[in-house]
């Protein structure tokens, strides 16, 4: 009896030996706790006195008891969720002039599934960021679609196309699932980004914090990432790997940069193409496996093609855009091809 | 000026689901309960996770709570649940530390009393964060994790020889290191026999 409470003052306190380590962790582990036990800890409880505490943040906590009891969101009835929804739903546009954040909500009258969904919808050459009901956020990629349950707080499952970047609230019993169809990332708490083009071979997860499951279709565990690994995925093949990458640049489109690492003209081609909403077409086969090293931010398409062909032995032209029967013109397309005469100066 | 509220008052009116009842109760004892929980779990991240749970827990069980009961003693016993839900995971997250240790340390009768063993997991720790890289990885995949070998070197594309091989370098370096700090360890033993003197 005076042992453990020798024990717990110097557990309590952080200096304790081993033996009083492994006797505390045996009363926790206990299914019943001991009435002494309990006895002296409501002790300990009670001469808590009101001194001021490093890294208590009264506030802080205060806001997330009241979003997850949805005090803010006052009232009942349909209207006003689908109001409070919207209003959470903040977008920003990282390039000027476009606008096309759509939300909407559908429900059908299925009688036993939980039926209402949420969608975020990011179109070509645009980035989205985005709020979750339960205070996780993130930023969606162009032409990328992030769907969700209405009831997301206890059932927290997004389905993604495309590309997405998460910052995920902790909540051990609600964990979070991303699932694109391939694969399904199992998350705690931790931010990482995932890349699932319908459209791609490849299928991406890369881990900046914390640490994240990957799944496969058939809910097999294929991987556990620790920060700093790339999971990748090749849909036809159905081979998968983990390599060491700087999640760091690779996340760091959701800041507007487009970093290029040692990237495949070809891969890089696809990036542009989406970022810019363009056609891009390579023409000779040589320049496609051309390795290319570079950071935009913010920068125009054009601006972005004269600094490449700066820098690599290419030459670029834009096609002509057609007008088409409807009378509006065709999206804008770009030619790459290699400059013969510069080759030997790179 | 607001009259306050008597603390029989708050619960009342929590009963009855008034909010600002409810958040008096919040500003009243969310410390308390954030120190009790940090004192046995040692981490800001899930005492404050404790304080919310235990605050989300009153706001949803708050028709049950029986008023003529102190209610210090009553949050007392939520927060116990709580804390004690977090400290039966984290040993079990902290499981391998002890094992490294027992692997590396023979512990005694006298070095079960007496060495700082706060210090020692932490080190165990430190230690393990400065192995090289791909032993580091392979160690917390193994013993942190609790993945076979076998399974470790699918996922990292190497052969389970090559996983066995880290690994066990990895744990003899970590050894290596204990035996070396263990005067460091010590520490706790010193201080304590300076107090006795006194």
């Amino acid at each position: 009896m005076e042992n453990l409470k020798k024990a717990l003052k110097n557990f309590f306190r952080g200096k304790y030996s081993r033996e009083e380590y492994f006797s505390i962790q045996n009363e926790f582990d206990k299914e019943q706790a001991d009435e002494d036990f309990l006895f002296e800890l409501e002790q300990q409880w009670d001469a808590i006195t009101d001194e001021p505490v490093e890294g208590f943040h009264k506030q802080t906590i205060w806001n997330s008891v009241s979003s997850k009891l949805e005090f803010r969101q006052s009232g009942t009835g349909k209207t006003v969720h689908f109001f409070a929804l919207l209003q959470r739903a903040a977008a920003i546009l990282f390039i000027p002039l476009a606008i096309g954040f759509l939300i909407y909500f559908y429900a059908t009258n299925s009688t036993e599934q939980e039926a209402a969904w949420a969608e975020i919808i990011c179109p070509p050459g645009v980035r989205t960021q985005f709020h979750l009901p339960d205070g996780s956020t993130g930023v969606l990629n162009s032409e990328s679609t992030l769907k969700y349950a209405v009831n997301f707080n206890s059932n927290r499952i997004v389905h993604l196309q495309g590309e997405a970047y998460f910052e995920v609230v902790k909540d051990k019993k609600h964990p979070f699932d991303v699932v694109t169809g391939a694969i399904t990332v199992q998350v705690l708490g931790t931010s990482f980004s995932v890349l699932a083009y319908p459209d791609q071979d490849r299928e991406k997860v890369v881990l900046k914090t914390g640490s994240v499951r990957v799944l496969d279709d058939n809910n097999q565990a294929v991987a556990s990432l620790l920060p700093d690994q790339q999971f990748v995925l090749e849909k036809t093949e159905r081979k998968y790997f983990t390599e060491r990458v700087n999640a760091a640049a690779l996340v760091s489109w959701i800041d507007g940069k487009l970093v290029i690492q040692n990237e495949r003209f070809e891969d890089l081609a696809v990036r542009l193409s989406r970022w810019y909403h363009v056609e891009i077409e390579i023409k000779d086969q040589k320049l496609k496996d051309y390795k290319y090293y570079g950071t935009f931010e913010n920068e125009s398409l054009d601006d972005v093609l004269r600094l490449i062909a700066l820098t690599a032995p290419i030459k670029y032209k834009e096609v002509d855009r057609k007008k088409l029967a409807d009378g509006t013109f065709s999206n804008r397309k770009i030619v790459l091809e290699i400059d013969e005469r510069r080759m030997s100066d790179f | 000026m607001v009259k306050s509220r008597s603390e029989k008052e708050l619960v009342d009116g929590l009963k009855q689901g008034d909010k600002k009842a409810f958040q008096s109760l919040f500003d009243q004892y969310a410390k308390r309960i954030f120190v009790f929980a940090k004192g046995y779990l040692k981490s800001n991240e899930e005492a404050e996770e404790v304080v919310q749970d235990v605050f989300i827990k009153v706001w949803n069980v708050r028709e049950a709570i029986n008023t003529e009961l102190s209610f210090k003693s009553y949050l007392f016993k939520i927060t116990f649940n709580r804390i004690r839900e977090f400290f039966v995971k984290q040993s079990r997250e902290n499981y391998y530390k002890h094992e490294i240790l027992d692997y590396a340390i023979e512990f005694d009768n006298r070095t079960e009393e007496s060495i700082d063993y706060k210090s020692l997991l932490d080190l165990v720790e430190k230690y393990i964060d400065q192995l090289p890289p791909r032993q580091k990885e392979i160690i917390l995949l193994s013993k942190k994790k609790g993945i076979p070998s076998k399974e470790i070197a699918v996922l990292l594309d190497i052969s389970s020889r090559t996983v066995e091989k880290h690994l066990s370098e990895a744990l003899k370096q970590l050894k290596k290191e204990l035996t070396e700090d263990h005067i460091a360890g010590l520490l706790f033993y010193h201080l304590f026999l300076d107090q006795k003197k006194k």
